[in-house]
Order: C-alpha cells, then sequence, then structure tokens
C-alpha cells in the first residue's frame, strides 16, 4: 500500500510501439535482478563464510571458478540477443528511415520547438505544408509561415496544443528554432531531440484516444496542505459539496490551489480526480529557465472530435481572413 | 637542474638536504606525496561545495516553491528570493554540481592525490617523473577551480546550461557565467594532460629493479590506463572549448545553424555550423570520462580487496586485460550518449554494440573481485567496508547501464532521473566509496596515523544507507517518465505521480550531508589523537608499505627492489604475508 507520490514502473501506453519497448525494458530488469541476486547471494556467502576469526585461515590456493566464465558467457549471450533479437529491429520499426509510413495513410504535422514552447503546425486539407521563412518569425507569427504561398492558405498553427486522430500513423517533422529540446510523450514511448537546422521525422500511431486515458487515470487523492502539488493541471470527477450543501468544486472542473483549501475548511479528506490533460507533450532536454515548464498537450481525438476541431480552427481561419480584407 | 628536483632525484642523498622553506615545502612543492594531499585535500572541499549545491537543490525538488529563509542568507536574495530559490539559480547550481564533482571533485581526488601520493611509492620510485610539471599540473588545477567557482559571483551568476554545455543553448545564456566555464575547462583539461603525461612516464621510466610490468600493484595498472585516457580523450574536448569559446567572443559559428531564431529575434550570427558536432566532441571525452572516474576507484578497491581478504587476487591478469580493454574500447561508444539525436539504425546498432561489448570487461573485473572472497579470512575494517560496499553499488550502476545502452529501451529512458540514478549509482557509491575507502587505507601512510574505526564505521553505514536513499528512487522515477534536469517536477502529471520520492530523496540527502561531517571530524582529528602506526599497519605487500609512515622526502630509506607479485598473501608466511620487497 503506496501513498500517492511513489509511482515507480512504466506508466500506461498508448502506443502501438510501445508494447515492444515496455516489453524490453521489462525483460532487461528481470535479467538484471537475477545477475544481481545471483551475485549478492555469492557475496554476502562470502562475507559470512570466510569472516575473520580464530581458527580460521584464508586458503592460500585460487577458486578454478568455471561458474565465472559460464556466468561471463551467458551475459554475453543474453546481451547479444537483447540487442540482434530486440533492441535493432524495435529501432529500425520507430527510428528507420525504411519504416517512415507510406504517404497515402500517415497525418503529417510540423513540430517547431522554441524556449519555452510547442508550435504546431498542420498542413490544413491541402494536406501540403505553406512555405515557411525565419525572416517572418515573430511572436505572431512563431513558425514564420508565409501565408501568401500557395500551399499556405488552410494551414493551422498552434500553440502548445497538439491534435491528432487515434489509430493513424502520425508523421512528426521535428525542427528547433532556438536551442536543443527533446519532443517526449512519455505515454506514446515517443522521444526524439529538437534540433535547430536539422528537420528530423517522428512518427507513431497512438491507440487510445485522450479521454480514454484520462478515465484510466482517475484516482483518489487523499486532501490536505500539500495536495495541490498533486492535483494540478487535474479535474474533479465529481462535484463536491460543503455540509451546507454548497458547492466546493464542480463536475469535470479544473482543481486550483483555493479549491484544494475549500476542500480542506469544508472537510472533505478525500476528492477522485484525472489529469485535465494526461498525453502531456515533455521537454526532456534542458533548453534554459523555465525548461521545466515547457509542457504542450497532446489530444489523442476521435475522427468526430479531430473533425470537429479541424472545423473550428478553419473557421477561425475565415475569420482572419475576413479581418485582413 | 635545481637543488630541490636534483635532491628528489638523489637517492638515499635527502637526509643531508638543506630545509626548504614553509612555502616550498607545504605550498610550492614538487614532492609528489605533498602535491597529492594538496589535490587531496582541494578535491574534498570542491566535491563538499558540490554536495552543498545539491542539497540546497533537493530543497526546491522536495519542497517546490516553498521559503526557506537560510538559503537566501547563504546564496543570497538576488539567487533566492524570499527563501524560494529563482529557476535560473537552480540550472546554475544543476550546471555548477555536475561540472564541480566530475572535474574538480572526483577526477582531481582519484586521479590528482591517489594517483600522485601512491604511484610513485608503489612502483618504488622517489618521486614523480616530473616534479615541476606536477607542481604546475595542481596549481593549474587550482586555478580552474577558483575561476569556475568564482563564476557565481558575475551579476548573472554561473553557467546554467547543464555541465554538457550544449550549444546553442550556452549561446543564448548569460555571456560571463559559461564564458568562464569555457575558461575553467581549459584550465582544468591543461591540468589533466600534464598530470597524465607524467604519469606514464614514472610508470614506464621509474619502475624499482624487479617491478616488471605484471608485478605491478592493480592500482598502478589503472592508473596507467587512466593517463591514456586522460591524454587522448581530453585534446578534443580543450579544442570544443576553445571553438565554443570562439562561438560567444569572436562571432564564429562552428556550433550554431544558419536560421536561428531566439525570442523571436532571428539571429544574425554566420551560420552553417552543426550543434551536433559539439556532442560528438564532448561525448568523446566526456564517455572515456566515465572510466577515468571509476578505474582509479577499482584499483583502490582492487588493493585493499587484496590486502583484507589476505590471499592474492583472483584473476590478477584478467582484471589487467579488461581494465586495458575497457580503455580502448572506451573510444568508440560516445554516441549511445546520442541515440536520439536523430541517429539511424546502423549507427545505433554499431554504438549499442560496442556498448554491449564493454559491458564485458566490467563484468570480469567484477567478478574477479567477487571471487576473490572466496577462500578468505576477511578483515572487515573501515577501509575493507567501504571497498565491499563498492562491489554492489557499482553493479547496480553497471547494470542500469543496460537499459540505457540499448537504443530501444533508451527511447524511453534517454534523459530521464534512470539516466542520473544509473551514473550516480556508479560514480558516487561507486567511485567515491572506492576513494573514501581509499583515504581510510592511505591516510596512516601519509599522516603517521590511524584514523578512529568506530567513526570510520559510522561514517561507512550512513553513507551506504542514505545513498541508496537518494539514488534507488532516481531509478523508480525514470521510470515513471520524469524527466532531469527540470524545477518543478510537479510541473508535469507524470511527475506529480512521483513527487513523493523527492522527499524521500532531499531527507536522505541532508542526513548523508551531516553523516560526512563523521568523517570531516575524524579526518582532522585523527591527524593529532590518531593512533599512532609503523611503516605497515594493514600487514600489505607493496612497496608504499616498505617506506616510513610518512615517508621523507624521497620515500625510501633505501631504494628498494622487487622480487614477488603484488599480492603474495599466504597464511604460511610470517604475519600471512610477504612484502614485495622482501628478498628471498
Amino acid at each position: 500500500m503506496f501513498a500517492t507520490g511513489f509511482d515507480w514502473w512504466l506508466p500506461i501506453d498508448a502506443s502501438s510501439h510501445g508494447v515492444g519497448i515496455d516489453r524490453l525494458i521489462t525483460f532487461i530488469h528481470w535479467f538484471m535482478a537475477v545477475l544481481f541476486v545471483g551475485w549478492g547471494i555469492f557475496f554476502v556467502y562470502c562475507l559470512i563464510a570466510f569472516r575473520s576469526r580464530s581458527g580460521h585461515q584464508a586458503s592460500a590456493t585460487l577458486p578454478k571458478a568455471k561458474a565465472s566464465k559460464v556466468s561471463e558467457v551467458g551475459v554475453i549471450i543474453i546481451e547479444a540477443i537483447l540487442l540482434l533479437g530486440f533492441s535493432i529491429p524495435l529501432w529500425a520499426k520507430s527510428k528507420g528511415a525504411s519504416h517512415v509510413p507510406t504517404e497515402d495513410d500517415r497525418f503529417e504535422v510540423r513540430v517547431v520547438a522554441q524556449q519555452f514552447a510547442w508550435n504546431i503546425h498542420y498542413p490544413g486539407r491541402d494536406g501540403k505544408f505553406g512555405e515557411t521563412k525565419f525572416e517572418l518569425v515573430s511572436s505572431d507569427n512563431p513558425v514564420g509561415l508565409d501565408r501568401s504561398s500557395p500551399n499556405a492558405k488552410d494551414d493551422i498553427v498552434t500553440n502548445n496544443q497538439m491534435h491528432i486522430p487515434v489509430n493513424k500513423d502520425i508523421l512528426v517533422h521535428l525542427t528547433s528554432k532556438d536551442v536543443i529540446h527533446s519532443f517526449a510523450l512519455p505515454l506514446l514511448r515517443v522521444k526524439q531531440d529538437a534540433i535547430p537546422g536539422i528537420s528530423v521525422p517522428v512518427w507513431f500511431r497512438a491507440t487510445r484516444t485522450t479521454d480514454e486515458i484520462r478515465e484510466l487515470m482517475r484516482k483518489s487523492y487523499p486532501v490536505h496542505e500539500d495536495s495541490f502539488l498533486y492535483l494540478k493541471n487535474h479535474l474533479a470527477v465529481d462535484t463536491y459539496k460543503d455540509s451546507d450543501g454548497n458547492t466546493v468544486v464542480e463536475k469535470n472542473a479544473p482543481i486550483f490551489e483555493d479549491t484544494v483549501t475549500a476542500l480542506l475548511e469544508a472537510g472533505i479528506t478525500e476528492v477522485e480526480a484525472y489529469p485535465a490533460v494526461p498525453t502531456e507533450i515533455a521537454c526532456a532536454q534542458l533548453c534554459g529557465l523555465t525548461h521545466y515548464r515547457m509542457r504542450g498537450y497532446l489530444h489523442i481525438d476521435t475522427e468526430e472530435q479531430f473533425e470537429a476541431w479541424l472545423a473550428e480552427e478553419e473557421s477561425y481561419l475565415e475569420e482572419d481572413d475576413e479581418e485582413d480584407y | 637542474m635545481t637543488t630541490a628536483t636534483k635532491h628528489a632525484h638523489d637517492m638515499g642523498d635527502h637526509e643531508t638536504h638543506h630545509e626548504l622553506g614553509w612555502w616550498r615545502t607545504y605550498i610550492f612543492s614538487i614532492d609528489h606525496k605533498v602535491i597529492g594531499i594538496q589535490y587531496g585535500i582541494t578535491s574534498l572541499v570542491f566535491l563538499f561545495i558540490g554536495f552543498c549545491l545539491m542539497m540546497a537543490m533537493r530543497w526546491q525538488l522536495a519542497y517546490p516553491g516553498e521559503s526557506l529563509g537560510i538559503l537566501s542568507i547563504i546564496f543570497g536574495e538576488k539567487n533566492i528570493p524570499g527563501g524560494v530559490m529563482a529557476a535560473e539559480f537552480y540550472n546554475q547550481l544543476g550546471a555548477m554540481h555536475g561540472t564541480i564533482m566530475i572535474f574538480l571533485g572526483v577526477v582531481p581526488l582519484g586521479v590528482g592525490a591517489f594517483g600522485n601520493f601512491v604511484v610513485p611509492l608503489q612502483i618504488g620510485a622517489p618521486d614523480m617523473a616530473f616534479p615541476k610539471l606536477n607542481m604546475m599540473s595542481y596549481w593549474v588545477y587550482f586555478v580552474g577551480g577558483v575561476i569556475m567557482i568564482a563564476s557565481f559571483f558575475f551579476p548573472e551568476g554561473a553557467a546554467q546550461s547543464g555541465w554538457t554545455s550544449y550549444p546553442p543553448l550556452t549561446q543564448a545564456a548569460p555571456f560571463w557565467g559559461q564564458t568562464m566555464w569555457l575558461l575553467g575547462m581549459v584550465f582544468l583539461i591543461t591540468s589533466s594532460l600534464l598530470g597524465s603525461v607524467n604519469f606514464i612516464v614514472t610508470i614506464v621510466q621509474l619502475r624499482a629493479p624487479g617491478m616488471t610490468f605484471f608485478r605491478l600493484p592493480f592500482f598502478v595498472w589503472a592508473q596507467f590506463v587512466t593517463s591514456f585516457l586522460l591524454l587522448l580523450a581530453f585534446p578534443p574536448l580543450e579544442a570544443a572549448a576553445v571553438l565554443q569559446l570562439m562561438d560567444r567572443v569572436a562571432e564564429t559559428s562552428f556550433f550554431l545553424p544558419s536560421g536561428l531564431v531566439f525570442s523571436d529575434v532571428p539571429q544574425t550570427n554566420s551560420g552553417g555550423g552543426n550543434p551536433l558536432l559539439w556532442q560528438h566532441l564532448f561525448w568523446f571525452l566526456a564517455h572515456p570520462e566515465v572510466y577515468v572516474l571509476i578505474l582509479p576507484g577499482m584499483g583502490i578497491v582492487a588493493e585493499i580487496v587484496a590486502n583484507n581478504t589476505r590471499k592474492p587476487l583472483w584473476g590478477y591478469k584478467s582484471l589487467v586485460y579488461s581494465t586495458l580493454f575497457l580503455g580502448v574500447m572506451s573510444f568508440v561508444v560516445w554516441a549511445h550518449h546520442m541515440f536520439i539525436t536523430g541517429m539511424g539504425t546502423t549507427m545505433s546498432a554499431f554504438f549499442a554494440a560496442t556498448t554491449m561489448i564493454i559491458s564485458i570487461p566490467s563484468v570480469v573485473i567484477l567478478t574477479a573481485l567477487l571471487l576473490s572472497l572466496w577462500g578468505a579470512s576477511i578483515r572487515f575494517n573501515t577501509p575493507m567496508l567501504f571497498a565491499l560496499g563498492f562491489l554492489p553499488m557499482f553493479a547496480i550502476g553497471g547494470l542500469t547501464g543496460l537499459p540505457l545502452g540499448l537504443p530501444a529501451s533508451d527511447i524511453y529512458l534517454h534523459d530521464t532521473y534512470y539516466v542520473i540514478g544509473h551514473f550516480h549509482y556508479v560514480v558516487a557509491p561507486g567511485s567515491l566509496f572506492a576513494l573514501f575507502a581509499g583515504v581510510y587505507f592511505w591516510y596512516p601512510k601519509a599522516s603517521g596515523r590511524m584514523l578512529n574505526e568506530t567513526l570510520g564505521k559510522l561514517h561507512f553505514w550512513l553513507s551506504f544507507i542514505f545513498m541508496n536513499g537518494i539514488f534507488l528512487p532516481m531509478l523508480f522515477m525514470g521510470m515513471a517518465g520524469v524527466s532531469r534536469r527540470l524545477y518543478d517536477h510537479t510541473e508535469y502529471i507524470h511527475g506529480q505521480g512521483a513527487q513523493q520520492w523527492n522527499v524521500l530523496m532531499s531527507w536522505s540527502a541532508w542526513l548523508l550531508g551531516l553523516a560526512q561531517l563523521i568523517f570531516i571530524i575524524n579526518f582532522f582529528m585523527s591527524m593529532k589523537a590518531g593512533r599512532k602506526i609503523d611503516a605497515n599497519p594493514w600487514q600489505a605487500t607493496t612497496l608504499e608499505w616498505t617506506a616510513p609512515s610518512p615517508p621523507p622526502h624521497g620515500n625510501f630509506t633505501e631504494p628498494p627492489s622487487v622480487y614477488r607479485d603484488a599480492y603474495a598473501y599466504d597464511p604460511a608466511e610470517t604475519d600471512g604475508f610477504k612484502a614485495q620487497a622482501e628478498p628471498g
């Protein structure tokens, strides 16, 4: 029985390739455990059996130790199997150039990292990215998109909010404007450095939607003074009321620091919550002052959700166009 | 040749040499033992400073955003306004903790201190081959250290781009901190190069009659290989540091690509450079550096294990060959630190294969040390406790390298706390335990007095418990997906899920800090109150124990000759051993 905050193993996996990676990590740890326990038993036995005491002398002869040869050869063989049998094929599938998803069945998106945000550039319905120029980069145009270029009309650029359809191959063209960042999706077992001057392809397929994962991650949290550390960016699963029937927090409302105080005052000792967006984009490479807050949100949508989001974004484009005229 | 160096080389003459002044004896000394002690004390001070930086960081990690007034008093209101650490200061502490621990702490302690003090004694030499170069090596190191520490006092503080200093982040960082870091590195690297040349020449040229290569104590072999690593791996980083310095001060673009935009401002640098070039040059040093951190420790452990099992090391030759193999292989594994930079299948497979291969000699070394315990008569004194503690801790450090060395599992674990846990197991309860073992083992030789055993054992057990309290949770946090170098883990959902570990780790770190006070007290108290000892308190075989404690200028009362292998422990002999220098 562990209190909140002692997670110690792999989190939920929501990708098609993650199963292989998780299996490899688990297997390696079993292998490590066997070696460590084996050595450990020998070690502890020696410390006890061969401790210095009266009447005991060191033996002048050295042990033959066939077992050491066997264990060394065993380690070589298992490492070779892990590398050749598991790691290389898995890597080839996730990172090898010949496994990039084919053009007709993939969803493409550009991700341009900057201190300290993720800019997501979608090609729009035409499936073609408009031209970008670095001279055009400004705070209003974070990727330097040239709206006058032929393919740029329907392009959508968002900040820290990345929408992708579930069960479809996603191809991300990843780069950075300034320093090296690392595009990490812990729940999808994806990690790739974003390097200025280089565009690196990253591909994966999500197998669960964000809504499904959120539901899987609902948990009961004890309410105490420090609870906000664990409830930041969480939503309340239900409506909570105090003894007079006044609502303290509504169903699916975000939990703030004040909410925790209000819950405490209302004498509520436990609250059920889930993360607002459990599928986070984390920056895994130190990128400067607020590296720790360079968080993006990956929304893995059903086809309908994705279509609705796309239509909404397109409507903003039209509004912008009208403003331009 | 000056009078002093002449004396250093005129063995047997040393009783008649004129007295050197205080400055020449204790400060600008060319005696390898004094230089070794200077290195030792300086690096222990730096280790403590580096540890203090981390203890401060651990407050922010365990209790993010909470105020602790005393921190403002220690580190200044600017860095810790109202007792809450500023994020930029956290990054400075992170970068400087790594830099100080590695370049100013562990390497100078393992190589500068123990190498200098022990190697000439163990090979039966009166001093190092180039005593003045030796003195220069220490002072260049000292200046490098002062530059690093001084960088904290610039208006925008010290370097804050990690100990790896990846461009273009360094380019975007405040000017003086990073520039001072690069200057400091140039000094530290120069110091290491001067030292390594000296060690190689000393070991090749100054061995006593009869001291063949295969009679060398394993510690000397470890230092020999370490010196080659320093000599061959550091120059590329020195060049890279100068290139990065040029990018900062002369507007070159060695590591800066075209089209950079910092804070929405397109940069006007000439471009055409590549930030990955820095990573290659950096890791070309920094991977062999891992072995520079661990090999002297392994050497110390081997000496102490042989001495306290009262029998010869198991597989001395396999230890030596494994170390040589490690040394060579360590030059072809560096890019396993860069799997996630966009590497294809072939390159990643190559570096993964070399990484798997390099794990084999480590397994051989560990197995040999474990097998050395079989049939022994183990004395559990303080140096032996630390040496024994090293074995399982290094095993954890080594084993956790496996999922990081395989590219597929590295995708998930790369840049997480798992990496931090892995290398800290290698370097902290690994190397540092070995180095503490060395301090307890050779302190009597350097001072003529024993360290207190009770305090030593207490120091060991508390360090053992609290080190695991810090580093084991790191592996769990990494498995949960928490990235390294985050000022506040609770910003991420997966960070919140593992946040409680931080509280446990921080308390372990602070208690570990307290436990070190026991060592500090013991260290100074024993100088005056420690039990006085003769030349060979541990009943050891190697040559340093035939010299008086402490050894005089010139080391030996008469030039030693060597008659046998390094570890002739045998219960049939008087006192259970026969010294290397004992005829017959």
